[in-house]
C-alpha cells in the first residue's frame, strides 16, 4: 500500500471515530483529539501539526482536521456546560467548576488556568476592582492566567 | 514521493460530496425515502437486535444506578453540607520543634552542592484536591480527586503532561470505585502541547542567589505580599510543579524561605507518601480560612510536599474543618 493509501485511511480511520455516537462524542475532549492526532502522525510521519487539532502534510497539500466540534464538548476535566477554574496551570491542581452563567469568587484557590466548556459565551477572570484579566470563549481554554484572579463571570 | 493521479484518485473515490447538488436521486437513495416514508421495517442488523435485547437490561443497570447514586450522593442532591470523613487527617508533629529559619539554613548549605548540577524542565508529583462543583441548581457537590501528575516542558513551552488517576472519595468518606469516571491507575490525561502551547509560570531558568530567588518567586509567581507565606508557599509549590531544581537553586529556595515570617514548627511528621519528614505551617495574615504546611526532608532539608487545610468561613464548602483541601508530594 502506497503512502497516499495509508494516509487516506488514516484519515477514514479518524473520521470515523469523530463521528462516533453521542456518548463517545460526550466523553472526546482535547487531549483524545490530541492522540487522534499523535495517531496520524505516528501511521503517517512527515506531517507537522499546525493547531490544536490539524496537522499538514506535504506543506500543507493535506490537511487533517480533528473534531471541528469541540467548542460544544469537555474542555480538558472541565465538563461540558461548566466554567472551571483551576490552581495550578494546564487545567491541573484543584478546580472549581461552575454550571450557571454568573459571577463566582475563586478566592479559595490562586486561579493559574481557566477552561470555558460553554456552548457558547465568554468567560472573565477578573480580579478584585473587577478588571479583567483573562478572556476565554466557548469551547477554549488558558493554561497559564495572571494571577490576581479572584473572580469569574460569562456573558 | 507524492503520487498525485493516485491521490486524486483515491479522494474522488473516498468524497461523498462529489455529486451535484441538484442532481436526481439515485435508485436506492429512491429506494430507501419509499421504506423511510411508508415505515416499512429495515432488516436489522444482528447487532441493533443486540441492542434492543439489551434495553430492558440496560433500563434495570440505570434504576439500580440512581438508587446507588441516591445512596452514595446525597449530598450531591440539595447540597447540604457533610463533612469528609476520607480526607486525610491533618497533619499534627511529634518530638522537639525545629526553628524554621535555622533548620533551613543548615539544610540549604547541604544541599547547595547536591544533585543535579542543573535544572530539569521536569516535576513528578502526586496531588490530592478537593474540587467543588457548583451546580446549575445552586447545589454544590465537593469530592476529591486524588492525581499523579509527570510534567515534561520544553524551552520553546512545549511539552506533555501525563495524568494518572486514583479513586475519587466522595464527602461521606466513602470510597467509590464503582462510580468512578475512571479506574483508578488509568492514565487520564496524556496531553502534548506544540510550542507556545504549555502553561508555565517560571519559564526563566530558577537563579541560585537567594535574593534573586525572592525577587524570582515574587515577579514570576505573582506574589503580593513576599511577607504572606501562604502566597510565598502557593509560587513555590508553582515552581516545584514545573522544575526539578538544582541543588545550588534548591539551596536559595530554602534560604529565600527563611527570610519570610510566619513558619512555625509543628515537629516532625510522615508526609502522605510515607516519607520522615518536618512540619512548619504558615498562616497568611489576610486570609484566615485556611492555612498551609510545609513539609521538609528530615534529613536534607529538601521540600517534600505541602498541604493547605481548610479552617472554616466558606459557606459554599459542603464540609466541616478542618480539613485538608489539597496536598502535593513531590517525587
Amino acid at each position: 500500500m502506497s503512502k497516499i493509501a495509508a494516509l487516506i485511511g488514516t484519515i477514514a480511520l479518524l473520521m470515523a471515530l469523530t463521528a462516533a455516537p453521542a456518548q463517545a462524542a460526550q466523553t472526546a475532549t482535547r487531549q483524545a483529539v490530541q492522540q487522534q492526532i499523535n495517531a496520524a502522525l505516528t501511521a503517517t510521519p512527515g506531517g507537522e501539526q499546525t493547531s490544536a487539532n490539524t496537522v499538514e502534510w506535504n506543506d500543507g497539500d493535506i490537511i487533517l482536521t480533528v473534531a471541528s466540534n469541540l467548542s460544544t464538548q469537555a474542555v480538558g476535566s472541565c465538563a461540558t456546560g461548566y466554567v472551571c477554574a483551576y490552581s495550578s496551570t494546564n487545567l491541573l491542581g484543584t478546580k472549581l467548576s461552575f454550571g450557571s452563567c454568573a459571577t463566582y469568587s475563586t478566592s479559595t484557590i490562586t486561579v493559574r488556568s481557566v477552561a470555558n466548556a460553554r456552548s457558547s459565551g465568554t468567560v472573565r477572570g477578573k480580579n478584585n476592582a473587577g478588571t479583567t484579566l483573562v478572556t476565554v470563549t466557548a469551547g477554549n481554554h488558558d493554561n497559564s492566567t495572571p494571577t490576581g484572579i479572584t473572580q469569574v463571570t460569562c456573558s | 514521493m507524492f503520487d498525485e493521479e493516485e491521490l486524486e484518485r483515491q479522494l474522488r473515490r473516498a468524497d461523498p460530496a462529489t455529486t451535484p447538488s441538484n442532481a436526481p436521486p439515485s435508485v436506492r437513495a429512491e429506494a430507501d425515502l419509499r421504506r423511510i416514508t411508508t415505515g416499512a421495517a429495515a432488516k436489522k442488523s444482528p447487532q441493533r437486535r443486540h441492542r434492543w435485547l439489551a434495553l430492558p437490561a440496560l433500563g434495570a443497570l440505570l434504576v439500580l444506578a440512581f438508587f446507588l447514586v441516591q445512596q452514595v450522593l446525597p449530598s450531591n442532591v440539595g447540597g447540604n453540607p457533610t463533612a469528609i470523613a476520607a480526607t486525610p487527617p491533618v497533619l499534627t508533629g511529634t518530638g522537639t520543634p525545629r526553628e524554621f529559619a535555622v533548620f533551613v539554613k543548615e539544610a540549604a548549605a547541604k544541599l547547595r552542592d547536591q544533585e543535579p548540577e542543573t535544572p530539569i524542565r521536569e516535576a513528578s508529583y502526586e496531588s490530592w484536591n478537593v474540587n467543588t462543583d457548583f451546580n446549575a441548581d445552586g447545589s454544590t457537590f465537593s469530592y476529591v480527586s486524588p492525581q499523579e501528575v509527570t510534567t515534561t516542558w520544553r524551552a520553546d513551552l512545549s511539552g506533555e503532561i501525563t495524568v494518572v488517576t486514583g479513586t475519587p472519595y466522595l464527602p461521606e468518606g466513602s470510597i467509590t470505585p464503582d462510580t468512578a469516571p475512571t479506574p483508578a491507575g488509568a492514565i487520564v490525561r496524556e496531553e502534548r502541547f506544540i510550542a507556545g502551547e504549555m502553561g508555565i509560570v517560571f519559564a526563566a531558568e530558577p537563579p541560585t542567589d537567594a535574593a534573586a530567588m525572592s525577587a524570582y518567586l515574587t515577579e514570576y509567581g505573582g506574589i503580593e505580599d513576599p511577607n504572606d507565606p501562604a502566597q510565598v508557599l502557593e509560587a513555590v509549590g508553582q515552581l516545584l510543579s514545573e522544575w526539578t531544581l538544582s541543588g545550588a537553586e534548591h539551596s536559595a529556595l530554602l534560604e529565600s524561605l527563611a527570610e519570610v515570617p510566619g513558619f512555625e514548627s509543628i515537629g516532625s511528621v510522615t508526609d502522605r507518601l510515607g516519607r520522615a519528614g518536618l512540619g512548619f505551617s504558615a498562616q497568611s495574615p489576610t486570609d484566615p480560612r485556611f492555612h498551609s504546611i510545609l513539609v521538609l526532608d528530615a534529613t536534607t532539608g529538601e521540600i517534600l510536599s505541602m498541604e493547605k487545610v481548610y479552617l472554616g468561613g466558606v459557606p459554599e464548602f459542603s464540609f466541616d474543618p478542618p480539613t485538608v483541601t489539597s496536598y502535593i508530594a513531590w517525587k
